[in-house]
């Protein structure tokens, strides 16, 4: 049985995912809440909204609040918001803009 | 994978808008309105809201009303609510608690001859088993 959440390119979802177990692909749209255990965001991808996660890769369009214990900004990223993390790379040629901080503990 | 498609893990949970969908395959639950070509709600499934879709194969739960060309409702399939079709497959086993209805809407009659096929053999059999 699949354990992952793939959403393909040119397809929108719009709405509240909540998939704490596991891992979510995002390779369309997608607005509004994501929760999860790994997110990656491929290159063409456009997120807005508010992403919490152990394990996220950036690597589209990006608006909103990214939070997540490890993050990683792709080159091919555009981010815009808020990005809270423990450990963060950022490869070359990522466009980033917004806050970085700590999350609490 | 193609494109417009998306796949909803076992463990995820999505309620919301679905748009510019092709396939759809769901795993876990999923609150949502949907206009698609093909609608996959796996054994550990379950959706409420309304479908509009091609085809749609059901082997989970299925809550809402539902407008399909063709219907596969499987041995493990749950459903309640409303079913309109033009073609309709059920397992034994299958669980309804809903209307059922075979729809010769409007848009029957400028389709492809598949569906007239398939509905003609089904009134052949059911003439059988008279």
């Amino acid at each position: 049985m699949t354990e992952i959440t793939y959403i393909s390119e040119e397809l929108v979802m719009e709405g509240n995912l909540d998939s704490a177990g596991s891992s979510v692909v995002v390779a369309g749209r997608f607005k509004g809440e994501l929760r999860a255990k790994d997110v990656l965001l491929e290159a063409n991808s456009i997120f807005d909204g508010n992403l919490v996660a152990d394990k996220v890769t950036l690597g589209g369009l990006v608006k909103g609040e990214v939070s997540a214990n490890t993050l990683n900004v792709a080159s091919s990223a555009k981010v815009e918001g808020n990005l809270k993390t423990n450990a963060l790379s950022i490869d070359l040629g990522a466009e980033v803009s917004g806050s970085i901080t700590r999350i609490s503990k | 994978m193609a494109n417009k498609q998306a796949v909803l893990g076992s463990g995820a949970r999505f309620s919301g808008k679905i748009s510019n969908a092709k396939s759809i395959e769901i795993n876990g639950f999923v609150e949502a309105d949907l206009v698609t070509e093909k609608v996959t709600i796996g054994s550990t499934g379950k959706f409420i809201g309304a479908v509009d879709s091609d085809l749609v194969v059901i082997a989970g739960e299925y809550e809402g009303k539902m407008q399909a060309e063709s219907v596969w409702l499987t041995e493990t399939s749950r459903i309640s609510g409303e079913v309109h079709y033009k073609s309709l497959q059920m397992d034994r086993g299958a669980a309804l608690n809903c209307r059922v209805v075979h729809n010769w809407n409007e848009n029957a009659s400028t389709k492809v001859d598949e569906t007239e096929k398939e509905t003609s053999e089904v009134s052949d059999e059911q003439k059988d088993t008279k």
